[in-house]
């Protein structure tokens, strides 16, 4: 037998992970222990907020030893009879913590036995503003998860209008499933800030629940990874008249995405992109310095082989990169969700490139990769062949390495971390 | 004979339903009578008005240990055996799920309906979900009869239980027909007439509205037996049996709505045959009749004008002695034992015999008793859940593919967490395990649509995917949402046995949770996943070694492995299969050509499979578990060289051993002698460590040991010489600290924030295993103990905001 592909994500996760986004904002997960262990590891190792790991401290009932995403453990009892005794007791404990904004969310197992979360939070008289999240959805997509949680939750902020800000952008479509996204972050609004370019609200991930009340001061929405921000966007415009923008190709990965990316958000705001893009060259410059180098002593990275799977904002910009900038060549390029608006686009660049047959294959056993671009798993998977592969982590779940310096995958210095990451990972299989 | 009554909620099911049983008991017949409604009331007029304690209620309230069936079965007259399952109020919980819950209960329990002459369902309302369906499901009921009566509701209510019953005809058709209870003179039958013929079905009999029910349950009894001379009781008996003579089964053949308005109130029909408006359906498309209209068997005629009792709310208790009516000639002795206790003596009488077992809704030993987690035994919060437990488990029998009926989240959880097992092992040891990195495992990826109408097809459709894939097999396990709306993984696998071929389909119990934690899927997918591939005639041979309960998700799994199989090769041994990690389905089948068995861990899991693979194969097991630290190993060596008849082997072996470790204790014990060790700690055993703590010198001043899901029962062959206290908390941690001020805190993860000032180290919660295992964490210490007390960087406590729980 071959390999069965990878399992990702659904709706749920989706809907957890935009919630535990938010900095000050607390998922309590109406569920049992099986749904909560891996969302609150995620949660804290994604987006560290408290004070060092200690699970004795987090003891009291529903914690389970982690300090995200508490759960009503709910068991076999609770599926016939009901459990919002116990969702009553987690609201009073979850009141004392000051959270900003509370989602009580269904696991799936709840979410067919109907207990009344909204009689639950009335009840409660939290002064936080809370919110059910009834149905997290069946196998439906990460993403749409995701947005459905998120616009729940404006829609219960009930962001009041407010002056727009010449030149404020909220960034749409980033999430805690996102490998190094603080770290893109932090990139984007630096790059931005260059262009006189302030963020607002980023939805979500790093944001505050007081930044979305203001999200309606932003000048225009920009997503970043567009399937995790287009639905969104579209239901802020028909909401509140909000602007967006979709760049063309994609989130703002490698050098040429992330110049088009730039350009395209400056021109929306009449801001000048120049002193952003002058960054962008800068970082080219010194990726030039070591490709060349490197290409002198063995010919690589021209005609290394690569295998991407990734999402499509995501794997769009980034074969076109590898292909266009590194010469690299697709052996399979697979999308983790296969209705993203990329796909159209994607497949015509592999037809362009004369790699059509990369589109959506296994990974071959008789033609190893020189690079896996993808999750840990996916590298690891490839790896346990025995070969040595170069891999690159733009996706989750990650590994066992712990970052310390924040990475950065997008912009000018995530472009510099990408090159980084392919030229070492060829020039150990070279040695 | 097994009969599910169902019928709208209101129409007098329960009323009949106690009726009939207490003809059945008249007539001689042993008599099972199973109350399938929430309000828990279909037995009352068996037990003189009493209310029985519930199926569920006893689940909620007895822990697994003392459950006993005789708890729930209750003797009422006649002898019927009088079973409530129970369920929410209305508006919460899922009643559905309840009815479920209960029958696992009660097969665990043992409960045989085949034991029984007659056994009677009496089921709420509607066949409204798959929980409600359950006596529909092969091994309960094979005989279904609707109530109904004139009104057109309580005919729309038979007609969409003919609906789920055509669900559940695989095995063959299972209607014995209508029975009308009328609510009374004024109300004209036609329409339940018509529509019986329009659905081929029989009216069995027709109950006439009549005041003695209304009177019978005041007093807590039946029309049979408080008026067993009346000609009501006689239509009652006529019907029962009518019942016992097997009349024929009819195939479900429901009526479109549209056709049934027309049936029932009149509109243009016609008779079968005559392509008439209300045509029979079967799966949207007309049915033709194969056997000819049944004929009408009515006990009474209709006409008889008094109330049937079951319209009225039955009241809540009802004291009464017996008093008139009765026919002493066909009274039965009544029990007049306390309720409790009857049900002991009922169940002792019909245990026994030769019915066939009951299929196990959990694994369950030869004597009946359960093999349970910690967690599920002694009723703690569960850690994770079966689901995900049992598949990884038998995702590591590498030649089979898992089926994870249920969303995509919940198998996506699952893998997650093999895969991340899988990268730190890759990445930590150098060492890939595919089973765990490419686990063979796919998503049935239940939707909402298969989440109200049933996960069915999308299994199957699953289910075929794997089988395109040849695998050797083939593990189905399902989670809380199909457990919830009730698919039956079993009968699934069942039906798609013969497109599997000689590829068996094993599914697991496990349901998401409602089977247990995750240490219960664990030994679930072991016992009958793993389990159920074994050969018992495979003969033994020598020099072969079983490996037993290894943790699947410890990332020291396959060094330890590495280090285990190193010393059985000292010794001339090899390792037969892995129970259960990375092994194949020819392996397992082979389980029994090793004679002697080695634990892993002699935790609770380890003790559970020993306790199975003995009972069912009489397999043989090592005393000890794979030994950690020095004194362990020698007498794990001993133990093999003894069984395997070479002696000589592990004295070489231990002998050099013994002048390593001997060696390397007094090369520390100049750092250590004297000071003060304390260890707070989830695991049970841990004379690996101090073993060696001790060889330094170090005086151990003080064991916690915090409760743990994986084992209970603190052991140590130190016994007096140190202080241990079990149930350990934070608070006693901190008090603990400041009373014996030790020089070094060993613990399972190190204390947060500013404590007493001392030096720290953790103690792995699964030790690796050898000689050595103990003395390298002690050798540690030696360099551990000079650095600074308070390292730098935990003076920046202040900086980061406190977000403690």
């Amino acid at each position: 037998m071959c390999s069965l592909p990878l399992i990702t994500p659904d709706s749920f996760s989706g809907a957890i992970l935009a919630i535990e986004g938010i900095a000050d904002a607390a998922v309590l997960l109406h569920g049992p222990t099986g749904c909560k262990f891996y969302h609150g590891a995620l949660s804290e190792r994604s987006f560290a907020r408290g004070d060092a790991l200690d699970p004795l401290l987090y003891r009291s009932e529903f914690y389970f030893g982690q300090a995200r995403v508490p759960a009503t453990y709910m068991d076999g009892h609770d599926y016939v009879f009901g459990a919002t005794d116990k969702l009553d007791r987690l609201l009073s404990i979850a009141a004392g913590r000051d959270h900003a904004l509370i989602a009580l969310v269904n696991a799936p197992g709840a979410a067919l036995i109907g207990d009344d979360l909204e009689r639950v939070i009335a009840a409660a008289g939290l002064e936080a503003p809370c919110l059910a999240l009834e149905n997290p959805g069946y196998s439906v997509s990460f993403t749409a998860g995701f947005q459905g949680a998120l616009r729940q939750t404006i829609e219960r902020l009930a962001p009041p209008p407010l002056p727009v800000v010449a030149r404020q952008v909220n960034l749409l479509g980033l999430s805690l499933y996102q490998r190094h996204w603080q770290g893109s972050l932090d990139e984007l609004r630096q790059l931005l800030g260059l262009c006189g370019i302030s963020v607002g609200a980023t939805l979500s991930a790093g944001s505050s629940v007081a930044a979305l009340r203001s999200l309606r001061a932003a000048q225009v929405n920009v997503l970043v990874h567009a399937e995790y921000g287009d639905e969104l966007a579209a239901w802020l415009r028909e909401r509140y008249g909000m602007a967006w923008l979709l760049p063309r190709y994609g989130a703002p990965i490698g050098f040429d995405a992330t110049e088009a990316w730039l350009d395209e958000v400056c021109r929306a705001v009449n801001a000048d992109p120049a002193p952003g893009l002058a960054a962008v060259r800068a970082a080219r410059r010194l990726s030039y310095e070591a490709i060349s180098r490197f290409n002198a002593l063995t010919g690589l990275p021209k005609g290394a082989t690569f295998v991407l799977q990734a999402e499509g904002s995501l794997a769009y910009p980034l074969t076109r990169w590898l292909n266009y900038y590194l010469g690299m060549t697709p052996l399979a390029v697979r999308l983790s969700d296969e209705t993203s608006a990329y796909v159209q686009p994607l497949r015509e660049y592999l037809v362009a490139i004369n790699c059509a047959s990369a589109w959506g294959a296994d990974l071959d056993e008789r033609q190893a990769p020189d690079v896996v671009v993808g999750s840990q798993a996916l590298i690891a998977q490839a790896r346990s062949s025995g070969r040595p592969v170069a891999g690159v982590e733009v996706a989750l779940p990650g590994g066992s390495y712990l970052d310390v310096l924040p990475k950065k995958l997008l912009g000018a210095e995530g472009a510099l971390f990408l090159v980084e990451q392919v030229l070492n990972g060829l020039y150990r299989q070279v040695l | 004979m097994r009969i599910a009554l169902y019928g709208k909620g209101g129409i007098g099911k329960s009323t009949i339903a106690a009726n009939l049983a207490a003809a059945f008991a008249m007539r001689g017949r042993t008599v099972l009578q199973i109350g399938c409604d929430p309000k828990h009331d279909s037995t009352r007029l068996l037990l003189d008005g009493r209310r029985a304690t519930t199926v569920l209620e006893y689940l909620r309230d007895t822990p697994p240990a003392q459950r006993r069936l005789a708890d729930v079965v209750y003797r009422g007259y006649g002898g019927v055996a009088c079973v409530e399952a129970g369920g929410p109020e209305p508006g919460v919980g899922c009643a559905g799920r309840g009815i479920l819950s209960a029958f696992a209960l009660l097969d665990q329990l043992g409960l045989d309906s085949t034991a029984f002459d007659v056994a009677l369902y009496d089921v709420l309302g509607d066949v409204v979900c798959g929980g409600f369906a359950v006596p529909l499901r092969a091994g309960y009921a094979d005989v279904v009869c609707i109530v109904s009566s004139e009104e057109f509701m309580a005919i729309y209510a038979a007609n969409n239980i003919l609906r789920g019953v055509r669900n559940f005809e695989q095995a063959g058709a299972q209607v014995a027909g209508l029975i009308l209870n009328s609510r009374g003179a004024h109300e004209s039958p036609a329409g339940v007439q018509r529509f019986a013929q329009a659905v081929e079905l029989p009216i069995l009999a027709t109950l006439p509205r009549s005041e003695l029910f209304r009177v019978a349950e005041q007093q807590g009894k039946t029309v049979v037996e408080a008026f067993a001379a009346s000609s009501e009781a006689a239509g009652l008996f006529g019907l029962a049996d009518a019942l016992l003579a097997r009349p024929p089964l009819w195939p479900a053949r429901p009526l479109d709505d549209e056709g049934l308005e027309q049936v029932v109130l009149g509109n243009a029909w016609q008779a079968p045959g005559g392509a008439a408006p209300g045509q029979a359906t079967n799966g949207g498309k007309s049915q033709e009749s194969t056997s000819g209209s049944p004929g009408v068997l009515d006990a009474i005629a209709p006409g008889d004008e008094e109330a049937t009792a079951d319209r009225q709310p039955l009241l809540a208790s009802s004291h009464h002695r017996r008093t008139n009516g009765t026919a002493e000639d066909q009274q039965p002795t009544s029990d007049a034992l306390p309720i409790p206790a009857h049900g002991a003596a009922y169940v002792s009488k019909f245990a026994r015999g030769g019915a066939p077992p009951v299929t196990p809704a959990a694994p369950t030993s030869a004597t009946g008793v359960h093999f349970l987690s910690k967690s599920v035994l002694f009723r703690e919060p569960l850690h994770g859940c079966a689901f995900s437990g049992a598949v990884g488990t038998v995702t590591h029998i590498q030649d089979a593919i898992v089926i994870a009926h249920g969303p995509r989240s919940c198998a996506n959880l699952a893998g997650q967490t093999l895969q991340s097992s899988g990268i730190h092992t890759l990445y930590r040891e150098g060492i890939a395990i595919p089973e765990q990195l490419a686990p063979n495992l796919l998503s049935s990826d239940m939707d909402e649509a298969a989440s109200i109408y049933g996960g069915a097809e999308p299994l199957r459709a699953t289910l075929r995917r794997a089988l395109d894939r040849r695998p050797q097999a083939i593990f189905l396990a399902g989670t809380c949402p199909a457990g919830i709306i009730g698919d039956d993984l079993r009968q699934i696998a069942a039906d798609a046995a013969g497109e599997a071929g000689a590829v068996p389909l094993i599914p697991l119990t496990t349901d998401g949770n409602m089977a247990g934690d995750y240490m219960q899927g664990v030994i679930n997918a072991c016992i009958e996943g793993a389990g159920a591939l074994v050969d018992p005639r495979c003969p033994p041979e020598d020099n072969l070694v079983n490996i037993v309960a290894e943790k699947n998700i410890a990332t020291n799994t396959e060094p330890n492995m590495r280090e285990v199989t190193r010393l059985l090769e000292q010794l001339g041994l090899r390792v037969n299969c892995r129970f259960v990690r990375r092994t194949s389905v020819e392996a397992l089948r082979g389980l029994l050509k090793a004679p002697l068995n080695l634990l892993a861990y002699n935790d609770h899991l380890g003790r559970v499979l020993q306790a199975f693979l003995v009972e069912r194969f009489g397999a043989t097991f090592a005393r000890q578990p794979f030994p950690v630290g020095f004194s362990e190993t020698v007498d794990w060596l001993h133990e093999l060289a003894a069984f395997f008849g070479r002696p000589q082997r592990a004295e070489a072996v231990i002998a050099q051993a013994r002048s390593d470790y001997l060696r390397s204790i007094e090369h520390i014990r100049t750092g250590l002698a004297g000071r003060r060790l304390m260890i707070v700690t989830y695991n049970h055993d841990i004379d690996w460590v101090v073993e060696s703590a001790l060889d330094a010198g170090m005086d151990l001043v003080k064991v916690g040991i915090l409760n743990s899901i994986e084992d209970h029962g603190f052991r140590t062959r130190y016994n007096g010489q140190f202080a241990v206290e079990t149930g350990y908390t934070p608070d006693q941690r901190d008090a603990d600290i400041g009373r014996f001020a030790p020089h070094l805190l060993l613990s399972s993860y190190t204390p947060a924030g500013a404590i007493l000032p001392l030096h720290c180290d953790t103690i792995p919660l699964c030790p690796d295993v050898g000689f050595f295992s103990g003395l390298r964490l002690v050798q540690r210490w030696a360099t551990l103990l000079k650095a600074p007390i308070y390292e730098g960087w935990r003076n920046d406590h202040v900086l980061v905001a406190s977000d403690h729980a």
